[in-house]
């Protein structure tokens, strides 16, 4: 008897054992998400991220420094400061040095990845980038950051059915997941489910109302469907919890050029070049840029061409596609075709990359060509080339909305100018559709009146 | 070292966890938690749907609508139903929480709606957790009572797993901090419940199908399983069959712990059907009807109650559904129900379970007045405003209705209650009037005692009831089993404290009487040893009769208030009984007694002559009156020692009275006429002297006082001789009474070893007339008490009519019984008388005158007058005739 209690005691010391152990494995937390080598600097790291996901770019990476500092090897930091940097390759490429040099072993399995991931990218082998990251899905499947990083391949590739269904499946994972829902409502923007990407928006305003990037976000939706007084109160919103929001000031410029308020937009533009945290802008040329252009809308052409100097126009990567439309419709066809040609070369070498082709650049480049035809009176070939940008460009940010919305405009006088009434007819309708208030009052009208048509 | 005992400690141990954790469930479930009023479903494209909104709550009040779509709660975007308890867990009763809605054909909104209060618990998860307990608490009191039976235990556990899985995991999800540890015990104890439902059955009430097949060389594994201790491996196959499945399923989600898969109730339904066929097969081979109907009904109740369940839990996985609950749940209160019923009408378990009828009654009243109050109540909810209840005579009709109906219900219900539970106790009760009716009847001593000692027994289901009859002071056991003593102590402390109070006492029930009486005490120790619980006391108006002794009743109820008074009633007529035989018995005994009695006085009788013969010139009587049918006092007539042709009365008179009296004077009789013929005539005194001799030799105490008269002698001479009678009177003609003179020496014959008895003389006169008598004569009393006396007598003997001595002895006779006045003589009374007549010459020329002339009176011996066999003291006397005249 003695001997079957001691076995009776085992056998339920063994249960207990196994189903504690079941139990504690099946509960048990995942591993650290980020290696930090001190709670202060994994601290910093996430705030950095939570920074990145409000697109608070100049914050994320004072953070993402100072996690540094407190951990000079973080791997993580120096990935999403990287990532920050991806459009500054001077910059980005100390970062890619620094993740190179980190010793892997004291990467967890993520950050391995997320580095081999970025180094294969950094190195044009978006491919192998992408394998690696499917290879780590398949084995963490529920891992957000990289489904996040899956995403943004559909989402740079403009595939926009993997794109969206990635992000949902994000959202399956983190309902909360902000870029998500901001993505999918940029990708229903894209795809014209404007309905939807409101509520995708609001949905995202909802959940982050202390976030100027939502308001934002619905400020330049609205913006791009004509509703200026909304947009304007997004975009008031945005400021309101976030004064220096960058894009947000980008946005209230954007509203303000489609209403033709163009000395408010150049107020608002020099209110934006004050703020500190909006100096990358700076580096890419576009306060410069963009004050040539309101320049050139409020008829001086000197002070536009005075603007778009060589130093800005090499800010701009040595092209800029509205001071191509200003030396055409001037009558610089040297500068334009200079220009032209200029763009048509960051078109080389990135038909055969998804990720790196940029079909906006694309657009861009159709629509230049189309300006210079039209400026040179040759209307049936601008309209063939305005049609094809069109064709490449969704209404997604407000920057493509806004280029769609005025390559649209250039077709409609087009087929205007060729007498295709009944295309144009309908060009319109598809205009008033997406933005019933855009041609009431057009900002540009360099070529209606070099047509000599009306628009409705 | 037995394990049973460690087995009992660690399921107890295990249960109180249980039930701790079951306590904690329904504390989770009855917290108040903070509640917006919506109802949510998940619509087939995962969308978040409002399918209900409760009226008045906050929801609906913030204005929310059935079809709208939650977007987020509390500024959490919602994937799921669950999200949005868990995030309202974060917030507080009357807390504002913002909601994004989406509302067919309109945009994306926000509103604020105030959470109120609300309890997860309702109605149904009540129902079930009073369900779960009452299988606690059924298994509790199963084990306690049977604790180490290997069934009790097995139902212990398996009623602990039931209130596991009852109130663990039919529950809906609170999302708070312990819901998913409850929910995990939930669901554990799932996976056992099988394996506990199949051990149970097969050895329930005993494994009576497993050892026959044990016995028979079949199905070894499954006896070395659940007879040769490999039980624990039966309740790791059904994890073992769940691991698997989940291991090899192409997909599974869900929690391993939370989540009970189909896998889980379809093991509950193989197992479950496992131990139907097994407890089938038990009731098959149980020989016992009584078990057996009770594991029919135990049976009935699993199949019904837990069939609709495992069948419910496969086919409708959706647990928190109305028509799980329905079809599933609610029949389960049949498996307590039968269970209970089984344990208390068939006693199952071999557990005895005590039912107060006047409790059951009280809950069966309650319960009526309950049914009427309710059917009142739904009466007027349904029909308020009906022209039926708006009429004035309906509650009249209505009131009347419930007093003539209310009754009739309470009696049809209690006669149920009582056909169902307690059955054997109105058996017990036919069963007491019964042989209360025949002891009604019943005479006989050995048939009482027979009844007593051997029905009773069996009706009241106890050992024996033991019988003791007062015998001789003592108690005498009549019946019962050896180890009762034989006889016992009668005290009368104990005797009058039974007296006092009516019916049946239990020892430990004596008050302090006990402690009064160390006498008492002893008793009630040496009874308790012996086996004895109660006792009766068997007594009559008149006296005590016995005691009853009673055992225990192993197991049974103490007797109702009825069955008390029934058994009184029993016990008073048994006494009754009994004392009927006993005075049967003793008439028995006094009629052969008495019978007995007649034949000695008849042969006493006989020894006194018919005839007292003298010599001529003189004439005698005599008479004897026995006090009691026998008596001691005795005449005689002897030869006249120194008369020649003469004759000698003697008459005796012994010490004691009734029998030994008669005895003794049938001794001193034979002695006398013994010693007179061996004489030859020679001297009475030295007769006297030889018979004291004798009675002497008797023994102390036995004397005999006698007289001596002696006649024959012409000149009127009497010779006299007195011991220790009263000295005779001499009347002379001329009236006046003397006593004779005395000598000294007159004590009794046989007071001492030497006589000395000396013989007198007194002439006597023609006329004169000497009586000799008893001291019966003189110490007759009255009814007032005095007595007779010495002057009476000389005054009655003075005032005699005639000097006959058949009239004086008559005379005096009747004056003795005139002043006694019939009362009871306290002795004999022997009256002698002898007188001298005128002439012995005119007596011996007419014998026959002489003969008419002193022909005694009285009654002829060996007739009876006695009045009534009941009375000590026959008045039937003796007399004796004298002849006068005739000399033999």
């Amino acid at each position: 008897m003695k001997t079957a209690l001691v076995v009776l005691a085992l056998l339920l010391t063994v249960f207990a054992l196994v189903v504690g152990g079941a139990y504690l494995w099946s509960t048990a937390p995942d591993e650290a998400p980020w290696t930090a080598r001190s709670p202060e600097a994994l601290g910093e790291l996430e705030a950095g991220i939570e920074d990145l996901s409000r697109r608070y770019f100049r914050d994320a990476i004072l953070h993402f420094e100072r996690a540094l500092e407190l951990d000079s090897e973080m791997p993580a930091a120096r990935f999403f400061l990287a990532q920050i940097y991806s459009e500054l390759p001077n910059q980005r490429e100390d970062y890619l040095e620094a993740l190179r040099d980190t010793d892997p072993q004291r990467m967890n399995e993520r950050e391995r990845m997320l580095r081999e991931y970025l180094l294969a990218v950094a190195d044009g082998r978006r491919a192998e980038g992408g394998e690696v990251v499917a290879a780590y899905l398949a084995n963490q499947p529920d891992d957000p950051w990289a489904l996040d990083l899956q995403c943004s391949s559909a989402w740079l590739a403009r595939d926009w059915n993997e794109a969206e269904a990635c992000y949902r499946r994000l959202l399956k994972l983190d309902p909360n997941w902000v870029d998500a829902q901001g993505r999918l409502g940029y990708i229903a923007m894209a795809r014209g489910r404007f309905d939807e990407a409101e509520e995708l928006f609001r949905t995202y305003a909802y959940i982050a109302p202390d976030q100027a990037a939502p308001h934002a976000a619905v400020g330049q939706l609205v913006t791009v469907l004509g509703r200026y007084e909304e947009a304007q109160q997004a975009i008031d919103r945005a400021l309101e919890i976030k004064g220096d929001f960058c894009e947000a000031h980008h946005y209230q410029v954007s509203l303000l050029v489609l209403q033709n308020q163009l000395e408010q937009a150049m107020a608002a533009l020099g209110e934006m070049e004050q703020i500190p945290a909006c100096s990358i802008y700076e580096q890419f040329g576009v306060f410069c840029g963009t004050r040539s252009w309101l320049h050139y809308l409020m008829g001086d052409v000197a002070a536009a061409e005075a603007e778009m100097d060589a130093t800005c126009l090499d800010a701009r990567g040595g092209w800029d596609a509205s001071y191509h439309r200003v030396s055409a419709m001037t009558g610089d066809t040297q500068r334009a075709a200079e220009l032209l040609a200029k763009a048509r070369q960051g078109l080389e070498g990135k038909d055969d990359d998804p990720e790196a082709r940029t079909y906006f650049l694309e657009a861009i480049v159709l629509h230049m060509e189309g300006v210079q035809k039209a400026a040179d009176g040759d209307w049936a070939t601008a309209c063939e080339l305005f049609r094809a940008a069109d064709q490449d460009v969704q209404y997604w940010m407000i920057s493509r909305a806004g280029f769609k919305l005025r390559n649209r405009q250039d077709l409609l006088t087009c087929l205007k100018q060729q007498g295709r009434v009944e295309e144009a007819e309908a060009l319109v309708q598809e205009i008033t559709a997406i933005n019933p208030e855009y041609l009431g009052s057009p900002t540009v009208t360099d070529l209606i009146e070099l047509a000599g048509v009306e628009i409705p | 070292m037995s394990l049973r005992p460690h087995i009992t400690t660690l399921l107890l141990i295990f249960g109180l966890l249980a039930f701790g954790i079951a306590g904690l469930s329904i504390a989770d479930m009855f917290v108040p938690r903070p509640y917006d009023g919506v109802v949510l479903r998940q619509a087939a494209t995962s969308e978040i749907v409002v399918s209900e909104v409760l009226p008045d709550s906050s929801a609906e009040r913030a204005g929310v609508l059935p079809g709208d779509e939650i977007r987020g709660i509390g500024r959490q975007a919602l994937a799921h139903p669950r999200d949005a308890a868990e995030v309202l867990e974060d917030y507080r009763i009357g807390q504002r929480v913002p909601y994004l809605i989406k509302r067919p054909g309109e945009k994306v909104f926000e509103i604020e709606v105030e959470l109120s209060r609300r309890s997860l618990g309702d109605g149904t998860y009540f129902y079930i957790s009073f369900l779960g307990f009452a299988f606690f608490f059924i298994g509790f009191f199963v084990l306690v009572r049977q604790p180490g039976l290997v069934a009790s235990q097995v139902f212990f556990f398996m009623a602990c797993l039931f209130l596991l899985l009852l109130v663990c995991r039919l529950r809906p999800l609170s999302y708070s901090g312990i819901d998913t540890a409850i929910l995990s015990v939930g669901t554990g104890a799932l996976l056992f419940l099988p394996s506990a439902f199949l051990h149970f059955f097969l050895i329930f009430p005993r494994p009576v199908w497993l050892r026959a097949m044990a016995s028979e060389g079949r199905w070894r594994p499954l006896t070395w399983l659940f007879l040769g201790g490999g039980w624990p491996l039966v309740y790791i196959l059904p994890p073992l069959v769940l691991a698997t499945a989940r291991l090899f399923a192409r997909k599974t989600e869900g929690s391993w712990l939370t989540d009970a898969p189909l896998t889980s109730w379809w093991l509950l339904a193989t197992f479950v059907g496992l131990g139907f066929a097994g407890l089938v097969a038990n009731a098959r081979r149980i020989q016992s009807s009584r078990e057996r109907r009770g594991m029919v009904l135990v049976l009935l109740g699993s199949v019904f109650g837990l069939t609709p369940f495992a069948l419910a839990s496969v086919v409708l996985p959706n647990q928190a559904s109305t028509m799980f609950f329905v079809l599933g749940v609610v029949p389960l209160v049949l498996v307590p129900i039968t269970f209970t019923y089984a344990i208390v009408r068939f006693q199952l378990l071999d557990i005895r379970v005590i039912l107060r009828r006047s409790l059951l009654y009280t809950v069966t009243t309650a319960l009526v007045t309950s049914l009427y109050a309710g059917g009142i109540a739904m009466f007027n909810a349904f029909f308020r405003d009906s022209a039926l209840a708006r009429g004035g005579y309906f509650p009249i009709v209505l009131a009347l209705a419930i007093v003539v109906l209310f009754d009739p219900v309470r009696r049809r219900v209690q006669n149920l209650i009582d056909r169902s539970f307690f059955a054997e106790r109105s058996r017990l009760q036919d069963a007491l009037k019964e042989l209360t009716e025949a002891m009604t009847a019943q005479s006989d001593l050995q048939a009482v005692v027979r009844d007593l000692a051997e029905r009773l027994p069996q009706i009241l289901d106890i050992r024996f009831c033991g019988l003791y009859m007062v015998r001789h002071g003592q108690l005498e056991r009549l019946a019962g089993p050896a180890e009762l003593p034989p006889r016992l102590a009668a005290l009368p402390e104990l005797q009058r404290f039974l007296a006092r109070r009516r019916g049946l006492h239990r020892l430990d029930q004596l008050g302090s009487l006990p402690l009064r009486s160390p006498k008492v005490a002893q008793l009630v120790e040496t009874l308790v040893d012996a086996g004895v619980e109660s006792l009766a006391d068997l007594a009559s108006r008149r006296r005590q009769i016995g005691l009853a002794l009673f055992s225990p009743r192993q197991g049974q109820a103490p007797l109702e208030p009825e069955e008390q008074e029934l058994l009184e009633r029993l016990l008073d007529q048994a006494s009754i009984a009994l004392e009927t035989g006993l005075l049967l018995e003793e008439r028995t005994q006094q009629a052969e007694l008495e019978r007995e009695m007649e034949i000695a006085a008849s042969i006493q009788a006989r020894l006194l002559p018919d005839r007292l013969q003298v010599a001529p010139g003189w004439q005698v009587a005599a008479q004897c009156r026995p006090a009691r049918i026998v008596g001691g006092d005795f005449f005689t007539q002897l030869p006249a020692m120194g008369h020649d042709g003469g004759g000698a009365v003697v008459y005796g008179d012994v010490a004691g009275k009734s029998v030994s009296g008669a005895l003794m004077m049938m001794a001193a009789h034979e002695a006398l006429h013994t010693l007179s013929m061996a004489m030859d005539g020679s001297d009475p005194a030295r007769l006297f002297d030889l018979a004291n001799r004798r009675v002497y030799q008797l023994g102390k105490r036995n004397f005999v006082a006698m007289a001596y008269l002696s006649v024959g002698d012409e000149q009127g001479l009497l010779r006299y001789m007195v011991a220790g009678q009263p000295p005779p009177l001499l009347r002379r003609a001329s009236g006046t009474v003397e006593e004779l003179p005395m000598v000294g020496h007159r004590l009794p014959v046989g007071a001492f070893r030497h006589g000395g008895y000396q013989v007198s003389e007194v002439r006597l006169e023609p006329g004169d007339i000497v009586l000799g008598y008893s001291d019966g004569v003189t110490e007759a009393r009255s009814s007032d008490g005095d007595f007779f006396g010495e002057d009476r007598l000389l005054d009655v003997v003075a005032t005699a009519v005639h000097a006959d001595p058949e009239e004086l002895v008559r005379e005096v006779s009747l004056a003795v019984e005139a002043f006694s006045d019939s009362n009871t003589l306290y002795d004999d009374v022997t009256l002698v008388a002898v007188a001298r007549t005128a002439s012995s010459m005119s007596s011996a020329r007419d014998p026959d005158a002489a003969d008419r002339a002193h022909r005694a009176t009285g009654s002829d011996l060996g007739r009876n007058t006695s009045a009534s066999r009941s009375s000590k003291q026959e008045s039937r006397s003796t007399g004796s005739t004298g002849s006068a005249g005739r000399i033999e």
